[in-house]
């Protein structure tokens, strides 16, 4: 026998094990969002879970199984359940929280998986009892023991640009003005703190260091590393967008709440802003207040010291998009917020 | 009836079983070879060696669909007072037990520690919605060849949040917690019953 016969064999094993390599890695990977409708509820609400699965080109994926488990504070499942993803991809669930439900983060976790697909895992939090501007303003702001709010302020000197994270510029000083108005509703003394403080900011994220406080940020994400954070981690319940036309207002599973076009922004004479109260995980209530301009984030002030202050117990939902246009409502036309030109909420949510 | 493929456990005991005795036996065959296919024949079954260990979990994985499969049947889910008497209704204040019988058709079930996970969750059924009132879990080995399996979990129907009317216990079984990344097989029987007063 001559000797390539004898190799031959092994070379047939080893074409076999080379070939069976790409193979099994072949399989597409899904993914899957989750998300809930609001961010937090009470006991006896109805909490409603969704989200969409995909494949690694983002097409939809119809007839994935989605396994969702849902934890209490302290670790323990109160809810488990199976549903298939529509056509679409998407996928909708619904379950009752008991009256007695303790307070505290809750957790969704949710796992998408289909044949001829690896499977897909993701997670969301909400949090018992529900949070609103009526139910938070007067113990949250005003009447706020001492040191226990945190007022941050977008850093605006050039030379700790650097300090802020990718994606976060320095800001305008007039992107400061609207912060004095919940620093004015303060009734006791409160901590200052810029977003480049490292005492009170974890510079590589933006995220804050605080627990268990009131933290208001009163500017948009491109300036302010706090706000930035928030809407990155999908921790907020609204976040900001723009595209070569227009600013948006996103809800933060994608669907578009509010626009404005970038030169009628532009023109500061015409707004849209946001006024947002959720939990983050550390355990501070967090009040956002921000337009598409700096002149929106001003309106967004001077609403919530002169409309929803006074009328805190109208403000039942945890967040609100309002539309500033100058002169109209029989305001004068001069570049100046009033607030019978503020009109909405064009959109609420929990 | 649900089918379930054994995507753990099965493919990979196969292949790591397997594939080293086959190597063993290639490396005796034969009369002693010259110094030079000594050679070459260690550095060909070394390669193998080298692509074997490689492929193994990628092999296990791929051979998912079309591995052995296993037939979980959920035989059985009914709710039973604590002497074990079964009811269409229970009072408040009753200890009430949910039984599960699964049956496993096809090869063993043994993903210890993470799972299998029989679950059992307890839902009022009485408004549009599902109010769940409480979940429990097991997490236990399904021997195959027909084995059934029983369990039972108990529930206190406690008169100070429990709501009066119809109530469902739902079964599941998953591969593991949903929480660690495990996803239900596609089972689930429920079992219906009322709660009344005291």
């Amino acid at each position: 026998m001559r000797k390539g016969s004898k190799l031959r064999p092994l070379i047939a094993i080893l074409c076999l094990l080379i070939a069976g390599v790409p193979l099994s890695v072949a399989l597409p990977q899904l993914s899957l969002t989750v998300y809930t409708s609001a961010s937090s509820y009470n006991g006896g609400d109805v909490v409603t879970v969704y989200g969409r699965v995909t494949d690694t080109l983002s097409a939809p994926v119809g007839g994935a199984q989605v396994s969702l488990q849902v934890t209490a504070p302290g670790g323990g499942t109160i809810h488990v359940a199976f549903v298939y993803s529509a056509p679409d991809g998407s996928y909708l669930l619904q379950f009752g929280l008991q009256a007695t439900a303790p307070s505290g983060y809750y957790t969704a976790y949710a796992t998408a998986s289909k044949s001829g697909y690896s499977s897909s895992s993701n997670s969301t939090i909400f949090v018992v009892p529900r949070i609103t501007l009526a139910n938070w303003l007067q113990n949250g702001l005003v009447f706020a023991a001492p040191l226990s709010v945190v007022f941050y302020y977008p850093d605006w000197d050039p030379s700790r640009g650097t300090l802020k994270p990718p994606g976060v510029t320095v800001a305008q000083l007039t992107d400061w003005t609207a912060t004095g108005f919940p620093y004015g509703a303060s009734t006791f003394t409160q901590v200052d703190a810029l977003d480049t403080d490292s005492v009170y900011v974890d510079l590589a994220s933006g995220a804050p260091k605080v627990s268990g406080s009131s933290i208001i940020a009163m500017s948009g994400p491109a300036v302010h590393a706090i706000v930035h954070y928030y809407e990155q981690t999908e921790t907020a319940p609204l976040r900001f967008g723009y595209d070569s036309t227009n600013f948006y207002f996103f809800k933060k599973d994608g669907t578009q709440k509010a626009s404005l076009p970038l030169g009628v922004a532009g023109s500061l004479h015409q707004d849209v802003f946001i006024l947002e109260l959720f939990n983050d995980m550390n355990g501070n209530k967090v009040l956002i207040g921000y337009g598409f301009t700096w002149k929106g984030t001003f309106a967004a002030g001077v609403y919530l010291k002169s409309r929803v202050l006074p009328n805190a117990g109208a403000y039942v939902h945890a967040w609100y998009i309002f539309s500033w246009v100058d002169g109209s409502g029989g305001g004068a036309y001069d570049g100046f917020v009033d607030l019978v030109e503020v009109s909405g909420p064009l959109a609420l949510g929990d | 009836m649900f089918r379930v493929s054994s995507e753990h456990a099965g493919a990979t005991k196969y292949i790591s079983k397997l594939s080293r005795p086959e190597l063993c036996r290639h490396s005796r065959l034969g009369s002693l070879p010259a110094p030079r296919r000594i050679f070459m024949i260690s550095l060909a079954l070394m390669l193998i060696a080298l692509l074997a260990e490689m492929s193994c979990p990628l092999m296990a994985l791929a051979a998912r669909p079309s591995g052995a499969e296993e037939d979980l049947t959920i035989v059985e889910v009914y709710a039973s007072d604590s002497t074990g008497k079964s009811r269409a209704s229970y009072r408040v204040g009753e200890n009430l037990l949910i039984w599960v019988a699964v049956r496993n058709d096809g090869a063993d079930l043994d993903l210890l520690p993470r799972g299998p996970v029989v679950w059992i969750e307890l839902d009022y059924v009485s408004d549009a919605v599902p109010f769940p009132v409480g979940v429990q879990f097991s997490i236990q080995r399904l021997p195959g060849g027909g084995t059934v399996i029983r369990w039972g979990a108990g529930f206190y129907l406690n008169p100070t949040n429990l709501q009066l009317g119809d109530y469902e216990a739902h079964v599941y079984i998953s591969d593991a917690m949903i929480s660690d990344g495990g996803k239900f097989y596609n089972a689930s029987m429920t079992s219906v019953f009322t709660v009344t007063g005291a």
